[in-house]
C-alpha cells in the first residue's frame, strides 16, 4: 500500500509522463505492420473468386515449361484504364 | 467511459453537428447516385452498372470533409470551456478519455452509412436478372469505409488535441486526413524507381482502401488500419499527458 502511494507522487513528478509507454505503444505498433508483410491472408468476397487462381490454373501452370504470351483486344468506351 | 461516450452522442444530436453530418452525407450522396446527371460516373442510373462503386468512390471524399467537422470539437471543446480538468479529476484515464471520444464519432460513422444500405437493396432490385450484383465487393467495400473514417476519426481527434481553437483543429484535421489519404500517392508518382513507389504508397489510406473495395479481403490492409488509429490514439493522449511536462 505504502509502496503504491510513494510510487504515485514519483509518477507526477518526473518530467516527460507518458513518453514512455508511447513508445512501447509505437515500437510495438511497427513490429506487427512490418511482420503483417510476412505473414498474411486473404479471403476472397468476390462471387466469382476474381482474385483466386483455380485448382486447373494452378495444375496447368505448374505443368508449364515456357512463358506464356497473352495478346487481349478490347473495343468500346469507358473500358477502364487500369485493366 | 461508457458515460463519456454517451455524453459525447448526446452532444452530436443536441448540438445538431451529428444531425448535420449526417443529413450532409446522405443528401449529397443521394443527390450525386441517384437524382443528379453532374457526373456520369458517379450517376447509377447513367453509369449503367448495376453496382454501388460510385458510392464508394464518393464516400471518401465527404468523409474528407464531413469528420473533421465531427471531430474538430472533440478535445479543443473540453480545453477551451476548461472542462478537461473536470475530467481528469475524474477516475478516467487519458487513454479511456481519448478512447470514449474515438468510439462515439465511429457510432456517428456508422450511424451515417446505415441507410446507404436502402442504395444496396435498390441496386439489388435494378439489376437486370434481380439481384445480380457482387456482394462481396459491397461487403468488402463498406469495411474498407468504415475502417478509413475510423482512421480519418483517429486522426481528427489528434488534431483537436493539438489545437486550441475548433477551426484550427478542422484545418489541421483535413489537411492531415488529405496527406494520409492522396499524399502518399502522389510522392510516390514523383518518378521514384517502381519499388520505391510500392513502398511509399504503402503508407497511404488509398492504396489499401482500393484493395479492399474490390472485395478481397487481406489482412495486411486490416492491420494497416488498425495500426494507423491505435498510433494517432495514442499520440493524442501522448498530448494529453505532456501537459505535465
Amino acid at each position: 500500500m505504502t509502496e503504491k502511494k510513494s510510487n504515485k507522487i514519483k509518477n507526477t513528478n518526473t518530467n516527460l509522463v507518458g513518453l514512455t509507454p508511447f513508445f512501447t505503444k509505437v515500437i510495438i505498433l511497427a513490429v506487427i505492420a512490418i511482420g503483417s508483410y510476412y505473414y498474411f491472408h486473404k479471403v476472397d468476397l468476390t462471387e466469382d473468386k476474381r482474385y483466386t487462381l483455380s485448382e486447373e490454373t494452378i495444375e496447368l501452370l505448374s505443368t508449364m515449361d515456357d512463358v506464356a504470351e497473352f495478346k487481349i483486344y478490347l473495343e468500346g468506351d469507358g473500358l477502364r484504364q487500369d485493366l | 467511459m461508457l458515460a463519456i461516450i454517451r455524453k459525447e452522442i448526446s452532444y452530436f444530436f443536441s448540438s445538431l453537428v451529428g444531425m448535420v453530418v449526417l443529413m450532409t452525407f446522405l443528401l449529397v450522396n443521394a443527390l450525386f447516385l441517384w437524382t443528379v446527371p453532374i457526373n456520369e460516373y458517379l450517376n447509377i442510373f447513367s453509369s449503367g452498372y448495376a453496382s454501388l462503386e460510385p458510392l464508394f468512390t464518393l464516400a471518401p471524399w465527404m468523409y474528407l470533409i464531413l469528420i473533421p467537422a465531427l471531430t474538430m470539437h472533440s478535445l479543443t471543446e473540453e480545453k477551451s470551456s476548461g472542462t478537461l480538468e473536470l475530467i481528469i479529476t475524474k477516475p478516467v484515464s487519458n487513454k479511456s478519455l481519448v478512447n470514449a471520444k474515438f468510439f462515439a464519432s465511429s457510432i456517428i460513422l456508422i450511424l451515417t452509412l446505415a441507410p446507404t444500405l436502402l442504395y444496396v437493396a435498390s441496386v439489388h432490385f435494378l439489376a437486370y436478372p434481380q439481384g445480380n450484383i457482387d456482394t462481396g465487393a459491397i461487403i468488402g467495400s463498406y469495411l474498407g469505409l468504415i475502417l478509413l473514417g475510423g482512421s480519418f476519426i483517429s486522426i481528427g481527434i489528434f488534431s483537436s488535441s493539438l489545437a486550441n481553437n475548433q477551426i484550427v483543429a478542422l484545418m489541421l484535421s483535413i489537411t492531415l486526413c488529405i496527406f494520409f489519404y492522396l499524399g502518399f500517392d502522389w510522392i510516390a508518382s514523383f518518378g521514384t524507381s517502381n519499388t520505391t513507389a510500392f513502398i511509399i504508397k504503402q503508407f497511404g489510406i488509398q492504396e489499401h482502401y482500393n484493395s479492399i473495395s474490390r472485395g478481397l479481403l487481406d489482412t495486411r490492409d486490416l492491420i494497416y488500419y488498425l495500426v494507423l488509429i491505435v498510433f494517432f490514439l495514442a499520440l493524442s493522449e501522448l498530448k494529453l499527458s505532456s501537459r505535465k511536462w
